[in-house]
This record gives structure tokens, sequence and C-alpha cells, in this order.
């Protein structure tokens, strides 16, 4: 890690939420091809689908891996939440049986939902309303010498975890997977209220050929991705030569437009920012927080 | 140099620990210079930034140095910040870090939420321990605080204990009151014209990097007593010649323009009654102890 950071002028501040309960319109999603789904999905506590795990192929849709936590204040509030809750940083539980427990920010999801993982005997002491705070750090995250990059979500410890590496004038950044912009689906534009701080925006699942032609399916939640032509330094839209850096926070859709989220966590237009393929880069891998996968 | 300190209330205000929040809900602020910017530092528990630490220099905007307490009540939440003095001893009544104590060392006011709270500080052990929502009581002593003979001199969110310790001193009826900084009324901002100068804080200016350089505004600590020239705080903030007001820097810098770092007055009167004397440990940290870490 030889590339200098700014970490020690960001403010470290606490945020907090609560485990969010499931909830159901009480009807069926319409899937791309006209097909009434009745499959989880959102909110609450994953026991078997964490970071780490495939984001295609479950009987789910926009599946939410670990817990998912939501401010239930005012709108300052949440979005507050979101935006300061960055990938890598740590979290406490503040209530119930599993008070004290500490777990890992991974990803976000619209503009209100924050995944924390937590290890599997902790999952398992948790329920839906215990507070869980969030130690922020991370916001106006910059590389000396590299002004064109703009860092957001993206922890000091996830930074100094990942090689990020400087080579000839620009800085190389491990991925899983190097998407082309125009899967980039919902969450495009003004999705998150426009700013890509907050949520994700969503690789297009609903077309099995294209899933199949960019070899996506084995795309896994936490994957560092690479998408082209994206600009995402103020909101998320296309931009020849671009390039966004982010994290794959929830899982695949039958929804025409969605698929697996993408929290942005780098974004650059100038030709500095460039992912090279490592099929381990994975918030997990980095953060090492499932040493019961074999990576 | 007497004082009506031992007919002076003594009593409990309670709040808890407020979730930060964005200056505009999911978007940026836009900067005095046309720039997009995450506005973070306003509310919560900030866990790397005190009392005695420069203002200037962090990603932030109208940064709190330490733990931001209200109500969400709009009565509640101004008795706390009208009674609350700097330099008050403040409790925590609830969570882990329950029977914990911390000191009063500032008072802000959220201009984008309308809102007000008090900052404040804890040790960095006890403050890795709180959690937002912990109930917080301060016990609120000086409201009404005046000094025998000096009745032009109004004074107000600042503790006896403070008062004390900033070696406050008067002759032929003029106060010698220690400062780090004498700051033209001209670079005063958003918070003129607000009533209730007893509550919350007013901004100097720090949009235009040339003053900020000039006035040496950059050097400005959280908890620095500064005096501003030709405004007052008699009854609410305005520009007034021949006044000064001492106040005490309660919360960051800002970018947005208009604003900048705020201060919470403590002292309002004219020139004929005061002389600001600089002295570079002029710190409600310094003289309340709180930074023992710190060379000074």
């Amino acid at each position: 890690m030889d590339v200098k950071t700014n970490k020690d002028r960001l403010v470290q501040l606490s945020v907090m939420g609560s485990i969010q309960p499931p909830t159901s319109s009480g009807s069926y999603r319409t899937t791309f091809d006209g097909t009434p789904l009745l499959v989880p999905g959102g909110a609450g506590i994953k026991l078997n689908f964490r970071v780490g795990d495939c984001a295609y192929g479950w009987v789910s849709d926009h599946f939410e891996p670990g817990v998912c936590i939501v401010n239930t204040g005012t709108p300052r509030e949440f979005t507050a939440l979101n935006a300061f809750a960055c990938v890598g940083n740590e979290t406490r539980v503040i209530s119930g049986d599993a008070q004290g427990e500490k777990g890992t920010v991974t990803g976000k999801h619209g503009w209100t939902k924050t995944f924390v993982d937590f290890p599997m005997e902790v999952l398992k002491r948790l329920t839906i309303g215990d507070k869980i705070q969030v130690h922020g750090w991370g916001v106006g995250l910059a590389t000396e010498g590299y002004d064109d990059i703009r860092i957001m979500s993206m922890s000091p410890q996830l930074f100094e975890a990942m090689p990020i590496n400087e080579v000839d004038g620009h800085l190389e950044v491990p991925v899983a997977k190097i998407i082309e912009g125009r899967m980039m689906g919902s969450g495009m534009g003004g999705g998150s209220g426009g700013m890509p701080d907050l949520g994700d925006f969503d690789i297009q699942s609903t077309c099995p050929e294209l899933t199949e032609t960019y070899d996506l399916s084995g795309i896994r939640i936490g994957d560092i991705v690479g998408i082209k032509d994206m600009f995402s330094h103020y909101a998320r839209g296309i931009y020849p030569e671009a390039v966004t850096i982010g994290v794959v926070s929830h899982g695949a859709s039958a929804s025409t437009g969605h698929g697996p989220g993408v929290s942005p966590l780098m974004s650059c237009r100038t030709g500095k920012l460039m992912p090279v393929e490592n099929d381990k880069s994975n918030v997990a891998y980095w953060l090492k927080i499932r040493p019961d996968k074999d990576w | 140099m007497n004082t009506n300190v031992d007919k002076l209330v003594k009593m409990k205000v309670n709040g808890e620990i407020i979730h930060p929040e964005l200056w505009v809900e999911r978007n940026y602020v836009t900067t005095w210079d046309g720039r997009p910017k995450l506005t973070v530092g306003i509310g919560g528990i900030v866990h790397n930034v005190r009392v005695g630490d420069p203002v200037f220099g962090w990603y932030a905007d109208h940064l709190n140095a330490g733990v931001a307490v209200s109500d969400k009540d709009a009565s509640r939440q101004r008795a706390i910040n009208t009674y609350s003095c700097v330099g008050n001893p403040a409790k925590v009544l609830t969570g882990e870090a329950k029977g914990t104590m911390g000191v009063v060392v500032g008072k802000t006011y959220f201009f984008a939420g309308r809102s007000y709270r008090i900052i404040v500080d804890f040790q960095p052990e006890d403050l890795a321990k709180l959690a937002i929502g912990d109930k917080v009581e301060v016990e609120a002593w000086g409201t009404g605080l005046a000094i025998d003979g000096l009745k032009d001199v109004r004074i107000f969110s600042l503790s006896p204990r403070l008062f004390k310790a900033m070696g406050i001193e008067e002759s032929g009826g003029k106060l010698k009151v220690p400062v780090t900084k004498v700051v033209p009324g001209y670079m005063m901002g958003v918070g003129v014209g607000r009533g209730g100068s007893h509550m919350g804080a007013w901004d100097i200016q720090s949009c235009s990097p040339e003053l900020n350089e000039s006035m040496g505004l950059e050097k400005l600590r959280f908890g620095d007593i500064v005096a501003v020239t030709d405004v007052t705080s008699d009854y609410g903030n305005g520009v007034y010649e021949d006044g000064v007001i001492v106040g005490v820097v309660s919360h960051g810098a800002s970018e947005i323009g208009g604003h900048g770092p705020g201060i919470a007055s403590i002292i309002s009167t004219r020139m004929e009654h005061i002389e600001p004397v600089v002295d570079p440990n002029a710190n409600a940290g310094y003289y309340l102890g709180l930074r023992k870490d710190k060379g000074w």
C-alpha cells in the first residue's frame, strides 16, 4: 500500500440504525417475462446468505445479505446513516442479546439500507429491531496526487486492505470482474437522490443471454467490480472512457432493468483509475470476514 | 471582583445524543464557489476531534467536536440550550457508558434543521462506549451571572467554573478578558439577526480563503475564546458601534457562503467596559483541564 491518503483529516463519527423488519406488499412481483413471483428479498437477518456468497441463483429477488439496518428518523438522519457508513467500517450492537458484538459494513441499497456482516454465531443471536451503531469513517477520502479520482463509501480500512498500486501515473485497483457500462440499470441518474454516496445501482440481470455472454452469473456479494464507460462523481451516468469501481451489495433480480446492486467506491474519467482483474477481489476476502470460505 | 454566583440556581436539564444529519436530505450542499459537498460532522458522536483541536483542515462542515446533545421537542431543546453553560458537568444516564462524566464545551444551532444542540466533551475511552440516543444530563449553573457594579456587561452561557478559571480581572470598571483572537464584526455571518443570543452560536464567515489567511483564522481551535468588535449579543446578535462580544468557538469551519466557525456568545458589552487581552492559551479546554494530552 504505497498510495498516500488523507485519512487523518477525516472525521470519525457514529451513525446508527436498527435491523429492518421484512415487509411485503401482499402481492406478487412481476418478472421481465411476465411471471408472477413470490419470494423473500429485502431487510431482516439472513443466516445463509452473506458477503462472499454468489449474487445469482437464489430463490429470491434483490436478496440482501447478512443484516440490513435502516434509520427510522428524519430524511436528514436516515440519509446521514447511508452516506456516512463506509464499506469496511466497524459496527457495534447497542441493544439485545448480542450487545457489544462487532460487525462490518459491506454495502448499501436504495438510499436507506446499509448492510452489515457479523460472524455466524453473532447472526444467530441478533433479532429484528436490534440497534447497530456504525463507526463512520471515510467520507472525503482522497488520494494524494489523484484529484481526478472521487472516492465514496470506502473506509480507510478497506482502502488499505486492498492492494491499490500506483503504476505509471494511475491507480490500479483489483476487481473480480469488469462490467460493460451498458449493463447498468436501475439507480442510474437520480435513483438515489442523485448521490452516488448513497445506495447502489444495478447490473441488469434480466436478459439471460447477456448474463451468459458477459459471464456474470458467478458474481458474488462483496465483489469489487469495475464498470466501463460509467462516471459516478456526483450522480451515476454513462460517460465514454470513464471508470467506476464499486462493490456488489445485493443479489440478482428478475424485474426488468434490475439486478445485483453496485455501491460505487471510486470514479474517474481521465484515465487515472485502472481496474485490474483478480478473481479474489471481494470485501470479505480483503477484510478477512469469511474465514469459512475457500478463497 | 464580586459576582452574584451564590444567588444562581443550579438545576438539572437532560437531552439525548442526537443522530448526525445531512445539511440537505439526499443531496450535497453547494459551496461558496459552486462545488458539491457532503456535509459530514453535524450531530452525533465525533471520535477523533475534540475541544482544543484545530477548526480548519478536516473534511467536514460545521463539525461539532465531541458529542451533540439535544431534544426532539423544540421547547425542551431551547431549555437545555439556554440553561447549559460552557464548563457545566454532564453525566450519561443510560447505556453502556452510564455514569460517565463529561463537560459542556459549546452550543450550536443547526441552521438547516432549525435546532439547537449543546456540545459535550468526553475522554476518548468513554467516547467509545457512547451510543446515539443515550440520555445525557447537565447540571446547569450560570444563567443570570452578573458582576457587581457592571450592569452593562451581559453574561450568558458561561459557567461560574469557567468564569473563575479564565482569571478575568477588573480595574477601573474595565474587564480584562483573555482571548486568542480579536475578530472584526464585519466577519460575522449567519446568526446575525437571530434572536436568542443566549442559545446556539453565530458564525465567523470562513468562505473567503484570502480573509481566513489574512486574519489568521486558520489557527482557530475548538473551544477558543475570541472577541468580536463592533457587534452586540445583548438581546440578539447584530452590528453595534463600539460593542464587543466574547464567545467560545463551538463548531468548525464551513465552505457554505456566509457560514464558518460558530461562536457561542458568553459576554456582551461596550468597549468602555472591556479590554480583550490576547493569550494563546485562552481556550475552554485549557481552562477546564480537558486536554491534559496537549502541550498548550
